[in-house]
């Protein structure tokens, strides 16, 4: 019984021209979104590659000169690229691409893409993810509004159900049936899919992206499914498909035009950011108010020579077992890297912060959380981006020790010509950072896993609940 | 029946309708929130420029105590002492940089546009401004890629939608109820009777449009005596009020096809859905792959070959206390950077050629939706397009001119009291353009009018 209905409904849905219109321009965006979108990670990612081969030449060709000058002259890292974000950009156009690496101080990333586009920019991205997101429950919802409600006005449930089916059955039969119709316009956009991700997983030779895909395939089955459920319960609850329409297509506007803006303007409000300025002027001074690296004289030193005189028992500078000047360089940069660490800790666990009630919003707009989740997998949300930063820093932190240690422990004290070369520059290794895997990120998104099968299972149990009730009047 | 009665009799009807009361009221709490945030973030740039004035008055008095102290006890003056305002390059990074600021325009809170991407307070130094760092907002990621909730995104994205409300059942609603036939038995043309409706409505979106306008103007606090904000403010109203007529025409024209009302509905939500929702984000991925943005990667790349390069002719600056004079070390870090600034500017150039084509292309490709028209038109007059800021820029990099010119000569000497009253002032006049609204709202209000005339065309045919 279930599967006759499945099948009519399959039929009806596939037959109907406007349907079927709609559903051919959204599966021709989608392949679209995920062409472009492979076209820009390979772009990307050849880019990245030819700059981290470029900087590091630079930095190993480098003419002989003072260890502590190869330290400011300095080094890039670039972020890195997850294929999956071929999928899904999330924040990368509105986060830097390279970070600068020098000792005093630690940067945050430049060059936002998103500084140099135009006013298309806020309009957002149609990502292949976006697309799931945003422009396939408007399919669902333009096959299903009618569903129940369709057949009410036309006479057709009540012979229908004076045949003698099962409300729940025909509930069920109805599902099956959309969920066929929605296969069958998602399997050319798999396909494709699987055709442009499995070169980079195979070139690569790990299951890390395959195990992302597959999670984020899960995470749009609940989505749609949930978005599936929903419509066919409005669509038994309204007295007219008008009404089933105009509820639809309200909470559609609500859950993914409004929400999203709203929800990022609420966890501001929450946990606010401060001020750019403010911020910056503290951990300037904080930063100057430790000793000057570039000072032995500053009376900071002088005291210091003293406590070390005691400690070697000696009374000369130049009897030190270290160069002092080095000495000067390595504690000054421990201290401007302290303040400096502790300055990004402060602003980064507020966007975090921010990030996790955006993330709860996403129980009451799906939206939210299934957009987290893809950002999470596709490498493109804050946490990655921190993570990145962080494993930058602990590169420039041992970039500086190393440049300044080698005076230290190298150079004779007072031989204010001693250069350093190659030799130097190639003792440091090139900055190799690996992604977290995906196991990491779903630690992460534990908050919007759960929101998600939330949503499945109410949109569930309303559908259920509403099917029973139904009535051909 | 003649029109003035017509007229009346379809504004009872409106307001008999409860359901466009409660769209009413739930319009007014969302113009409300969107004018709450565009004057939030726009209060926030007010304080830091504040916060940013204050501290540099109070960093400059300090320096110039600072200096009186040092020069009348003549203290031992190290050039390599970092900290020692008589240092001109310590004045440079650290005791005597001016503030560039960009203060928000009048209509700035009315629509957000790119300001909370650009940077509105720099501090200028004698280094480049490709390779210092940028001092953004603090902002997170994911709040810029959400967007704002200003009243611009109220105006493109959900006024079409209450147009919509009390329009799509214009015509096919008195066919339904079977009046239309009764109307039209009265001395009473069809084409009067659209009119009429039409009228009504063009009044509606007239009154909608003037009152979130004005909201927003006096929430903002314009100064009415400023020049040009009349101006502005007129060229804002009259976009908004077009925009809400080519929807209203949309409106009207599918109506005339005589349609059942909830097809209207159907058909109407489509319209709006391609325009406002897919459309624009579809051409902005169409566009950076097409004409991608000119790599920043590539363009550091080439600053810092250019760096090394001047490093490597110059001759290597000695370690930290280098014992060489101060003049030759002073001259050869200024010939470094402007060597490398010159070895920079033709990447720079192409860079800037390549930006300016994508513009180029949004600006050409904006006529195929309306919401793109009426943004880039809403964001132009509130400034906040990209347009001011990168006036703002410019004048930058003049300020710039000016502080190497007063600071490089001071380089090879010690910077003195006498040289803080001479420090260059920065002042920027930013000037608003209203070129592209009076375009959009020209022809959007050309597409209303063609709408019409199309509807009572179509409207004969399908309705007698």
């Amino acid at each position: 019984m279930i599967a006759t209905i499945a099948r009519k409904e399959f039929l009806e849905m596939v037959r109907d021209g406007r349907a079927r219109a709609a559903s051919a321009a959204v599966l021709a965006m989608l392949i679209a979104a995920l062409l472009m979108g492979w076209k820009e990670f390979r772009d990307v990612q050849t880019e990245i590659e030819a700059a981290k081969q470029t900087v590091r030449q630079q930095w190993l060709a480098q003419s002989p000169k003072n260890p502590h000058q190869a330290a400011h002259y300095g080094t890039y890292a670039f972020k890195p690229r997850n294929p999956l974000s071929l999928a899904d950009s999330g924040i990368n156009r509105f986060t830097g691409v390279a970070l600068f690496l020098e000792p005093h101080r630690q940067n945050d990333l430049r060059f936002r893409p998103a500084q140099d586009a135009t006013v298309l920019e806020r309009f957002g991205q149609m990502t292949a993810s976006a697309t799931l997101e945003i422009l396939l429950p408007l399919v669902i919802i333009m096959i299903t509004f009618g569903s129940f409600a369709g057949e009410k006005e036309s006479g057709t449930l009540r012979q229908v159900l004076s045949a003698g089916v099962q409300p729940r059955s025909l509930a069920c039969g109805k599902f099956l049936g959309v969920g066929a119709a929605l296969a069958l316009l998602l399997a050319p956009a798999t396909v494709m899919g699987v055709i442009v991700i499995s070169p980079i997983t195979l070139a690569s030779g790990s299951w890390d992206s395959i195990a992302r895909a597959a999670i984020l395939s899960a995470g749009f089955l609940l989505y749609l499914g949930g978005w599936t459920l929903l419509c066919l319960c409005v669509s038994a609850w309204a007295s007219s498909s008008r009404l089933a329409l105009v509820i639809l297509l309200g909470f559609w506007i609500g859950n993914c035009l409004v929400a999203p803006r709203a929800m990022a303007d609420i966890a501001g409000r929450f946990h606010p950011s401060g001020s750019a300025l403010e911020s910056h002027l503290k951990v300037t001074r904080e930063a100057r108010e430790g000793p000057d690296g570039h000072n032995p004289n500053d009376p900071y030193w002088r005291s210091r020579k003293q406590e070390l005189f005691k400690q070697y028992k000696v009374s000369n500078v130049a009897d030190l077992p270290f160069n002092f000047d080095g000495l000067v360089a390595v504690e000054a940069e421990k201290y401007s890297t302290e303040v400096y660490r502790r300055h990004f800790r402060e602003i980064w666990s507020v966007f975090e912060r921010q990030d996790r009630v955006y993330r709860v919003g996403g129980m009451a707009a799906p939206m939210l959380a299934i957009q987290s989740l893809s950002m999470g997998l596709a490498s493109t949300d804050f946490q990655q981006q921190r993570h990145f930063a962080e494993a930058a820093e602990s590169y420039r932190a041992r970039m500086a020790l190393d440049m300044n240690g080698y005076i230290m422990n190298h150079v004779r004290y007072g031989d204010r010509q001693a250069l350093a070369g190659r030799d130097l520059w190639e003792t440091l290794p090139d900055f190799d950072y690996t992604m977290p895997d995906v196991r990491w990120v779903i630690a992460n998104q534990r908050v919007s896993v759960t929101a998600l099968a939330a949503w499945f299972g109410a949109c569930f149990i309303l559908a259920v609940w509403r099917a029973e009730r139904v009535r051909p009047v | 029946m003649n029109f003035r009665h017509m007229i009346f009799h379809e504004w009872r009807l409106l307001r008999a309708d409860r359901s466009l009361w409660v769209l009413a009221i739930l319009t007014v709490l969302l113009i409300g929130y969107g004018i709450r945030n565009g004057l939030t973030w726009v209060e926030f740039q007010k304080q830091t420029i504040a916060a940013a004035t204050a501290e540099q008055k109070a960093r400059l008095e300090n320096v110039k105590e600072q200096l009186i102290a040092l020069e009348s006890s003549n203290a031992n003056f190290d050039p390599n002492y970092f900290r020692d305002p008589r240092n001109p390059r310590a004045v440079n990074s650290v005791y005597g940089y001016q503030w560039a600021l960009l203060p928000p325009s009048d209509l700035a809170s009315l629509a957000i546009g790119q300001s909370d991407l650009h940077p509105y307070y720099t501090a200028v130094t004698a280094s480049s401004r490709h390779t210092s760092a940028q001092l953004d907002e603090l902002q997170n990621p994911l709040q810029l890629l959400a967007g704002r909730f200003d009243l611009a995104f109220v105006v493109v994205y959900l006024f079409p939608l209450l147009v919509f409300a009390f329009s799509y059942n214009m015509l096919s609603e008195e066919r339904e109820n079977g009046t239309l036939s009764l109307v039209l038995a009265q001395p009473a043309t069809l084409g009067s009777l659209l009119l009429a409706k039409s009228l009504l409505r063009v009044l509606y979106v007239a009154l909608i449009a003037i009152t979130l306008s004005v909201t927003g103007f006096l929430a903002a606090g314009v100064h009415w005596g400023d020049q040009g904000v009349a101006f502005a403010a007129s060229a804002w109203t009259l976009t908004v009020i077009a925009y809400g007529l080519v929807w209203l025409g949309m409106a009207t024209l599918v109506n005339s096809r005589g349609w059942s009302s909830a097809a209207n509905a159907i058909t109407l939500a489509g319209i709006w859905l391609v325009l406002v929702a897919i459309v624009p984000s579809v051409l902005n991925v169409v566009i950076s792959t097409i004409h991608p943005l000119p790599s920043r990667i590539a363009l550091v790349e080439a600053a810092r070959e250019a760096q090394s390069r001047a490093l490597t002719r110059i001759g290597q600056l000695p370690g930290p206390s280098g014992s060489i004079d101060m003049d030759e070390r002073a001259r050869s870090s200024l010939i470094q950077i402007i060597t490398a600034e010159a070895e920079v500017l033709p990447v720079l150039r192409r860079f800037d050629e390549q930006l300016e084509k994508q513009q180029q292309q949004v600006k050409l490709w904006r006529w195929i939706s309306p919401a793109i028209m009426t943004q880039l038109a809403l964001t132009e007059v509130a400034g906040t397009d990209g347009e001011r800021y990168r006036q703002f820029v410019s004048a930058t990099e003049r300020f710039r001119a000016r502080w190497r010119e007063f600071l490089y000569p001071i380089y090879p000497r010690r910077f003195t009291s006498a040289d803080i009253e001479r420090i260059p002032r920065f002042s920027f006049e930013g000037s608003e353009h209203s070129r592209y609204s009076a375009e959009t709202a020209f022809v959007l209000l050309a597409a209303y009018g063609v709408g019409i005339v199309a509807s009572l065309r179509f409207a004969r045919r399908n309705f007698t």
